[in-house]
């Protein structure tokens, strides 16, 4: 090949290159041009509306008050539901409602009825969230802000010594097939599901305080009593977060045909082999499964579609118990479909303003794309306060298998060091868009337990302070790229551990590598698979652990962060083994946390919510002296879209798992208005 | 032929047993079951799951009997000619105390944990949209490809032979699903179709009529573009290789002197020819109809069986997983065969002959 001919073939190959350059900026172009990104200013994104940012009561919120007789029983239903009464399917209003509805005061306007409200999901299992999320229906039940408990299914109740809870029912509450709900769908639940060896392995151990199951016994048809042998002052929170919607969702009357204490065993196993299955427990469990539409339900909707129907339908139940104050029986919205995709879909049906009201899988790096496409898309953007604070918690391995690195992990000085080396502005910037501030992991400002010399202790970006401590713990010695070296020579290296489905935490890992590096502390990130995280967390194998907080606002429930409290407690795996087994098994805490324990405990046992207020507060005070969790940057708004024709969803609430979000703002009294404004 | 097909169906069964076993293997595998995955899945939005309530779904789903017995018992329910449950709940024992022997049954899948289903059930019903996805694609590729293809081939080194390839190469070049997630954009901004899925929610449950068909057709478009560019551009370059390997033979030429008509003589002899090696992948095709283009899949949520695999394999769900790659493997096996028939019978060169039969 001629010299000539080789510059000729070099020219070509450069052309082509251009030329596919060329084509590749225009491909990328238009599609961020598409994307609409581009002409959205986050600086202005920074202020957000005032109750973001301050402890201050929201402006409209959904509140609960009683039926008085005096209104008379004069009540009125959804529209579709009145051909159903007219053909004598269903019986007329006033016979469905209970003698006393439980009146719910909408955070707008009473109705209009009718509507579908869509909702996306990623998964199966993400549908099922809507037994426990959008059908939030026990005994009692979180208001919105989660500062009070209201009544529910009991419309009153009594505490003595605070250990006796009694609680008195609704008269006339139905099941969604029309039969009467009453204490002995309780019993049921107490004698052959919580008592039944099959259906109930473990006993929850919140029934089970003091070493005995608590006592349930029946007043009568509407009263029941719950008696423990010591007090136990948490109870009632429990029962509004966890524990009653799981006792009275139970019916009786349709159950009994598939527990071996009511049907001969011939009959039952008949039933297990038709249904393909192996033992009756899990015909039982099939039979109850959300997605059987025939088990009947006390919830505002029921399934009518469950998945993989597409999309999975639940449609509203005419008996449920509960109207708005002019007497119309609630939900309001007649449908609620669900239909699988996976998140980037689920954020691109966002932007399209496919999505009736929803803040699951809703990604806060979509943020400023969700506020650019309010007005085309025809939905707001609501920014709820995130009862967890949102924060990414880092938790250091204290009960790691390596002696060196665990004794390093136990100086406080290493920890506190460590928080002062993370650069929280830029993670702010950076990872968050420039949203929420600084704070360790702790009660946001809006919970009764926050404390702040807590919340903003060690916040302070100070490399040279972090270096300080880090020399007088006996780090000082580097190796030849300034990296600092054990006790026992060999080089400290961290391993930042994660799941690689960790979402929402941006570049944040990143700059934890980089802040932490430069002051000697070399990390590495390793992203892993959840299952593989989850087997390396609970053999102790992890350094360092990066996760997000929990219901921080009422941390009594919930307490993963302060003490080691159960599987979820990263930083004390082993102590948290230690704290569920009574001691028997796992390695006994530090003296601090043991005091923390302690001091749990005795809270537990008041019943005084100032008082338990007082306790806690010690507990996050050893937290600030330890320092056990590192926290980054909190109060990141959670973000919900909220199509436009939507009323009564709260502008500002509280969204946190132990309040059932959005079930503690009713999502019953929602309503969809396409009346012209 | 008939000797041979006997004899490979003959071998297809002890095949299908090691896959089953290998991938049932497979799928159990990596650390955890299905329950830990369930367990740190719903952990990561924020709803634990309480110690005691694992324990109570360990003993539903029954994960904690040893692995062989549950191969056994998951391959026993899948063969139509087995022991068959017994009301007392025991496979190998009568209600009377007899043995019970092995008879002919229907076979029965197993259950999904995720989806409280029966797999029969959940395949069922994404099976005609995969395949009328796969096929609309497939006819998609072949009618864009083909005639590309010979243009590029006849017309070689022209700027159309340069256009055509560029474009080829950037369909090939650009990953599936963010064509998928381009194309839905466009799709919305422009056309008002819904995001994803294959039908608008008025649609999404009416009994099939033209007008849901028509619905159907007006989403078919973005999944069929989007699964077709990457094999329409690969198959342009096989297209043109093969014909440009044809086009300079002795044959082409004589009937080129004879006078045959341009295209006639194209069409008649080299393109048969260059046609040979897409007909005989087309047993590839039965396979790929199950697990073909998955994440496309996934991005556009399309009901087909892809994802539901996915997933599946991802959460350790066993039986729905194990039945469902049980299922691919009878589909390879049985289209491996069909396009070995297929090119016995085309293609007069190809023998295959017991050694030392003659």
């Amino acid at each position: 090949m001629s010299y000539l001919s080789f510059l000729r073939f070099l020219l070509r190959l450069g052309l082509v290159s251009i030329s596919l350059f060329l084509l590749t900026e225009l491909v990328a172009h238009t599609t961020f041009f598409l994307s609409g990104s581009d002409n959205v200013d986050i600086g202005h994104l920074a202020t957000l509306p005032a109750p973001l940012r301050q402890d201050r009561p929201p402006l409209a919120l959904n509140q609960v008050s009683e039926w008085e007789p005096e209104s008379g029983r004069v009540f009125r239903q959804a529209p579709i539901l009145d051909s159903l009464v007219q053909v004598s399917a269903l019986p007329p209003v006033e016979e469905r409602l209970p003698t006393n509805p439980l009146v719910i005061v909408p955070a707008d306007q009473n109705g209009p009825y009718g509507g579908t409200w869509t909702r996306y999901g990623t998964s199966p299992s993400d549908i099922g969230i809507f037994s426990h999320r959008l059908a939030y229906d026990g005994l009692v039940r979180w208001g919105p802000m989660g500062r009070e408990i209201r009544p529910n299914l009991a419309w009153r109740w009594e505490v003595s010594e605070g250990r006796i809870y009694t609680f008195h029912l609704r008269r006339g509450v139905r099941w969604s097939d029309g039969h009467p709900f009453t204490a002995d769908d309780i019993l049921f639940w107490y004698e052959d599901v919580l008592q039944n060896e099959d259906l109930t392995p473990v006993i929850p151990v919140e029934y089970r305080k003091g070493g005995k199951l608590v006592e349930l016994e029946k007043i009568d048809s509407y009263t029941i009593r719950f008696r423990y042998d010591e007090p136990y002052g948490l109870f009632l929170k429990m029962m509004a977060s966890n524990l009653s919607y799981q006792l009275v969702s139970y019916p009786a009357h349709y159950l009994k045909h598939f527990h071996p204490s009511y049907v001969s065993p011939a009959t039952l196993n008949r039933q297990v082999q038709a249904a393909g299955m192996d033992f009756w427990y899990q015909l039982f469990a099939d039979r109850f499964d959300y997605r059987n539409t025939e088990c009947p339900r006390i919830w505002p909707w029921v399934v009518a579609k469950p998945p993989p129907a597409r999309p999975a339908e639940f449609i509203r139940n005419p008996y449920y118990w509960k109207v708005d104050p002019e007497g119309q029986q609630l939900p309001y919205i007649d449908r609620m479909t669900f239909e699988i995709f996976n998140m980037e879909t689920i954020n691109i049906k966002a932007i399209n303003g496919e999505i009736g009201m929803q803040g699951r899988h809703i990604t806060f790096q979509n943020y400023p794309l969700f506020m650019a496409n309010q007005e085309r898309g025809g939905y707001r953007v609501r920014h709820w306060l995130d009862g967890g604070d949102g924060t990414i918690a880092i938790a250091f391995n204290l009960n790691h298998k390596d002696p060196v690195l665990k004794e390093i992990f136990h100086q406080r000085r290493f920890r506190i060091a460590l928080s002062h080396a993370l650069d929280r502005a830029a993670v702010r910037e950076a990872s968050f868009l420039g949203q929420g501030e600084p704070r360790q992991i702790s009660p946001p400002p809006s919970s009764a337990y926050h404390v702040p010399e807590h919340a903003y202790a060690y916040l302070e970006y100070d490399p040279a302070l972090a270096n300080r401590l880090l020399d007088e713990i006996g780090l000082d010695a580097r190796d030849e790229q300034g990296y600092r070296l054990r006790p026992d020579g060999r080089p400290l290296s961290l391993n930042l551990e994660t799941s690689s489905t960790m979402l929402g935490a941006g570049k944040l890992f990143e700059m934890i590598v980089t802040d932490w590096s430069r002051v000697g502390v070399k990390t590495v990130v390793k992203h892993q698979a959840r299952q593989l995280y989850a087997q390396r967390r609970n053999a102790l194998l992890c350094d360092v652990m990066v996760w997000g907080g929990s219901g921080e606002i009422i941390p009594t429930l919930d307490p993963r962060w302060f003490l080691p409290y159960s599987a979820a407690s990263f930083f004390g795996l082993d102590y948290a083994r230690w704290f569920r087994s009574d001691g028997q098994k796992g390695e006994k805490p530090p003296p601090d946390m043991l005091r923390c324990i302690k001091l749990f405990h005795q809270l537990e046992r008041t019943v005084d919510e100032s008082e338990q207020i007082r306790l806690f507060k010690e507990i996050i005070e050893l937290n600030r002296k330890n320092l056990w969790v590192i926290g980054t940057v909190g109060a990141i708004p959670q973000i919900f879209i909220v199509n436009e024709k939507f009323r009564n969803v709260p502008e500002v609430a509280i969204a946190c798992w132990p309040l059932r979000t959005p079930g503690a703002t009713a999502p019953e009294s929602y309503a969809i208005d396409s009346r012209p404004q | 032929m008939i000797h041979l097909i006997l004899k490979r169906l003959l071998w297809m069964i002890p095949t299908l047993f090691a896959i089953s076993f290998i991938s049932f293997g497979l799928i159990q595998l990596p650390p955890g079951d299905y329950l830990s995955s369930y367990i740190t899945a719903l952990a990561e939005t924020g709803e634990p799951v309480a110690e005691e309530q694992v324990a109570a779904l360990r003993l539903r789903y029954d994960l904690d009997s040893p692995f062989i017995i549950q191969y056994l018992k998951w391959l026993n329910n899948l063969l139509p000619f087995g022991f068959s449950r017994q009301e007392t709940g025991s496979y190998l024992r009568m209600a009377n105390g007899n043995l019970n022997w092995p008879s002919f049954k229907w076979p029965d899948l197993g259950m999904s944990f995720e989806w409280n289903r029966q797999v029969t059930e959940l395949i069922g019903e994404r099976l005609l949209l995969t395949i009328l996805i796969s096929v609309a694609t497939l006819l998609f590729t072949w009618a864009l490809a083909i005639p590309i293809g010979i243009y590029s081939a006849v017309r070689q080194y022209s700027w159309g032979d340069y256009a055509f390839s560029v474009l080829g190469f950037i369909g090939l070049a650009i990953p599936n699903f963010l064509l998928a997630l381009v194309f839905m954009y466009i799709g919305y901004s422009f056309f008002g179709v819904s995001a994803g899925g294959l039908f608008s929610p008025a649609y999404q449950d009416a009994p099939w009529s033209v007008a849901r068909f028509a619905d159907l057709l007006a989403h078919l478009w973005i999944p069929v573009i989007v699964i077709g560019t990457a094999g329409t551009a690969g198959l342009i370059r096989v297209m043109r290789g093969n014909l440009l390997d044809e086009l300079p033979r002795q044959y082409v030429m004589t009937a080129r002197a004879k006078g045959l008509a341009p295209w006639k003589l194209l069409l008649k002899y080299p393109v048969r020819i260059a046609l040979n090696p897409l007909i005989s992948t087309i047993g590839w095709v039965l396979p790929g109809i199950i697990s073909g283009s998955v994440i496309t899949a996934v991005v556009l949520g399309l009901p087909t069986t892809g994802p539901l695999l996915l997933r599946a394999l991802q959460n350790q769900d066993m039986y729905l997983a194990g039945s469902m790659v049980m299922i691919l493997s009878l589909l390879t096996v049985i289209g491996t065969l069909i396009s070995d028939i297929l090119l016995l019978w085309l293609d007069p060169r190809i023998r295959y002959e017991e050694k030392g039969a003659q």
